[in-house]
């Protein structure tokens, strides 16, 4: 082992004054700390919900909230609204990746391009989505076709940004060498560009994923008669906090599985690239 | 501004040091048997192939790392903690960046106790012996390589240190900077004469500037052979029998086992 | 020879070309006139809002909803974020807990926090204090143990005490990461302040004249209340990177 290295595992000096860093040998924690987490969570509102302090059906055990979540599922309802939830969130996210797609390849791709589009594209950065849900009301109604629009727009945006950032920052050496060996443009494109804007592309594919999720569910809330969301804003209104609980804890978990999906997806297909 | 003269008494005694490290929980030796004595104002130079653990040895000296067997004495006593009779510069001049070059400077004085006065007056002193007066409201972002090395030499000096290491310091500069500042180096020295322990894998500026010179030996790190270089300051870079020491440095290290 | 630098026009050709299609189609039927208002209505309602007030009103509701909501969420995030930097034992205990809560979005907890704490101007302050809390918890935590390994050596070797290498070398290290935090708290924060108007009952704010102006059918309205929120969200980012362009003015920002 190299030096350099092996200074890093110095044993501690023999009259060691006080550490003044922030105690950084233990910056890392313990990786079981990160599994335990949701268990800790579920123990301690467990504890909380029994200790009598609040009302049961205000702070709601984690049991009973199971109990709904077994109930619903059996009788059907809710794998009818997770199924209207998540198809809305595919379709309105490949139509926004579609397009985010083509809109950052081509901003990327050509100065000119850029220069005509990308002031526009800034522009309707700041307009955040959930804010423009009155707005897409009034123009596409209280459908189908506003959630999803909604969703496509939370999808294009980001990943309109991946794809100009991966096109952008493609090294110039690749594209010399695919004109040196004179590859056609098909060959180019699938061996030489994809591989290269891949990263970037991944990252805003799965920003746009998670920010499309919380816009979808958050549209529901309002504008639906199925869906999860749409399922959390009747528990709200009836005064039943164990479905919004199940809502709020399933919203959580799907979106993280969404994310840590798209995360073994992208390592699947970036598999063997230099950092 | 009286740094301690120069004389021939000895400074710097290291005798018998060895240190280890613990890797997989089995012991590396880093160093081994290490003997050098320092006279007070002298310029030691350090040379050795990555891995002979010159770096290491200075460390200790500056007392940043500890847990060794032997004995480091300055002036007759044991050191085994970081204190502000030894400056230490590091091959990254390391300045903070949020600093300007003259807090860069006058935070070496944080734990000293003197009048404010006399600390204001210091920090200027320095900031201009290295060449940086007029960068003194500057950040490090603004410097050069060469420029923040020299903040950091005036950094390492305003304590006014018994002993002054030097790690690699001109290591990550450019040929040119590189020259300029050895013979910046060499006018400091000379108008304080402190002792000074330089590492440094150039081996003609080892010989330009020391005194002597340390051939270090790697796995475990030793000391091979002290070169003596008795020529006067300040030297000639020229000069043949400068040059004669640097091949005969240059062939010893070479001809050592791998 | 100088040659002058015209600002690149070419950025505004869609927006235009977009605005100008808008107008044609909405001085062609009346089909959907509600939807595709003229220009000139948005301009007229946009000086009529303004003259009666409900314009500024609803904005500077929203407004002041977003900077408590900032401040408390903020000052609560960089102190829980210090905590938590500071103390294992504190990290240890409160630092799962976080990273569970973190993946449910805070939209999420919308219906929740209805349910206990009302659907009133205190529910909406507080949607607006967690959006801030989030982002700067994280950032503060992360700035003050990204502490540089090379920059504590320093402090060592000049016999830093405790208190000297944290004012001197783990805060102005840290502000960086405070500061990115602190950026995306404003962002969330606006967000936020108009989106819970949108979620819980009617109060002043211009996610509510929003609302109403969806429910009237007056899109221009609904547009000027859009423009306006961008606008918004646009200049607080700018002064709070200006801000931080100016504490932070050590930055290399290679």
């Amino acid at each position: 082992m190299s030096l350099q290295a092996a200074r890093l595992f110095a044993p501690k000096p023999a009259a060691a004054p006080a550490s003044i860093g922030m105690g950084r040998a233990a910056r890392d924690l313990p990786p079981w700390l990160a599994v335990l987490s949701p268990l800790i969570l579920i123990g301690a509102w467990s504890a909380l919900s029994y200790s009598g302090l609040f009302p049961r059906d205000i702070v709601v055990p984690p049991e009973v909230i199971w109990q709904t979540f077994i109930a619903k599922w059996a009788n059907g309802e809710l794998p009818q609204h997770l199924g209207n939830s998540l198809l809305r969130l595919t379709v309105g996210y490949a139509i926004g990746a579609i397009a985010g797609i083509a809109l950052g390849t081509l901003m990327g791709a050509s100065k000119q391009a850029e220069a005509y589009l990308m002031p526009s594209f800034l522009i309707l950065r700041q307009l955040p989505t959930i804010a423009l849900i009155p707005a897409f009301i009034l123009l596409f109604g209280v459908g189908e076709t506003v959630k999803i629009v909604l969703v496509a727009k939370a999808t294009a945006l980001p990943v309109a940004l991946g794809a100009f950032q991966g096109v952008r920052n493609i090294p110039g050496g690749y594209l010399d060498v695919a004109r040196v060996f004179r590859v056609g443009p098909v060959t180019r494109f699938f061996r030489v560009i994809l591989p290269a804007i891949l990263p970037a592309l991944f990252q805003g594919l799965r920003t746009a994923l998670s920010h499309s999720w919380v816009v979808l569910v958050a549209a529901e809330l309002l504008i639906a008669d199925n869906g999860l969301g749409q399922m959390m804003e009747w528990g709200r209104q009836s005064f039943r906090l164990d479905i919004v609980l199940l809502g709020v804890v399933l919203t959580g978990v799907i979106g993280f599985a969404l994310d840590k999906g798209f995360r073994l997806l992208e390592r699947a297909f970036t598999a063997g690239r230099a950092a | 501004m009286a740094f301690e003269p120069a004389g021939t008494t000895t400074k710097l005694a290291i005798t018998g040091l060895a240190k280890n490290y613990i890797i997989d929980r089995k012991p590396l030796r880093v160093l081994e048997n290490i003997n050098l004595e320092v006279a007070d104002g002298e310029f030691i130079s350090v040379v050795g192939r990555s891995g002979c653990g010159k770096s290491t040895l200075l460390r200790l000296i500056s007392g940043l790392e500890n847990g060794y067997s032997g004995e480091i004495r300055l002036d007759g006593e044991i050191i085994h903690a970081p204190s502000l009779d030894r400056g230490l510069v590091f091959q990254d001049p390391s300045l903070l960046p949020w600093m300007t070059v003259r807090e860069n400077v006058a935070f070496a004085l944080s734990n000293v106790r003197i009048a404010k006065a006399e600390k204001t007056e210091r920090v200027a002193e320095l900031i201009d012996l290295v060449g940086l007066k007029g960068f003194e409201t500057a950040f490090p972002k603004e410097l050069s390589g060469g420029m923040a090395q020299r903040a950091a030499i005036a950094r390492a000096l305003v304590t006014q240190p018994k002993v002054l290491l030097l790690d690699e310091p001109l290591g990550a500069l450019d040929a040119l900077t590189r020259v300029r500042l050895q013979n910046e180096l060499q006018r400091i020295w000379l108008k304080h004469k402190m002792t000074v322990i330089m590492v440094t894998h150039d081996v003609e500026e080892a010989v330009y500037l020391g005194d002597r010179v340390v051939i270090m030996d790697p796995n475990p790190g030793r000391i091979r052979r002290v070169v003596d270089v008795p020529h006067p300051h300040p030297r000639d870079r020229t000069s043949p029998a400068l040059h004669t020491i640097r091949d005969q440095v240059l062939a010893d290290l070479t001809l050592g086992k791998i | 020879m100088r040659t002058l630098r015209l600002p690149d026009l070419r950025g505004l050709v869609l927006p235009l070309a977009a605005l100008i299609a808008w107008d044609v189609v909405a001085h062609q039927g009346t089909a959907h006139a509600y939807v595709f208002v003229p220009l000139e209505q948005v301009a007229a309602s946009a000086w009529e809002s303004l003259q009666s007030g409900d314009l500024l009103n609803g904005w500077l509701a929203s407004l002041v909803r977003t900077a408590t909501g900032f401040v408390i969420g903020a000052a609560l995030g960089i102190t829980l974020g210090a905590v938590m930097a500071t103390w294992r034992v504190a990290d240890m205990l409160i630092n799962p807990v976080y990273q569970a809560l973190r993946q449910v979005p805070l939209l999420g907890f919308i219906p929740l926090i209805s349910l206990w704490f009302g659907n009133e101007e205190p529910s909406k302050l507080l949607v607006v204090s967690l959006a801030a809390f989030y982002p700067t918890v994280l950032n503060t935590y992360e700035g003050l143990r990204g502490a540089q390994d090379r920059h504590i050596e320093v402090g060592r070797l000049f016999l830093a005490t405790r208190w000297q290498a944290f004012r001197h070398i783990i805060l102005p290290g840290a502000l960086p990461a405070v500061f990115t935090g602190l950026m995306q708290a404003t962002a969330f924060a606006w967000l936020s302040s108009i989106g819970s108007e949108l979620f819980f009952d009617p109060g002043p704010g211009l996610g509510n004249l929003m609302l109403n102006g969806q429910a009237a059918f007056r899109m221009d309205v609904v547009l000027l209340c859009v423009i306006l929120i961008g606008v918004t969200g646009y200049l607080s980012n700018t002064a709070i990177t200006l801000i931080a362009g100016r504490v932070l003015r050590w930055r290399n920002v290679r």
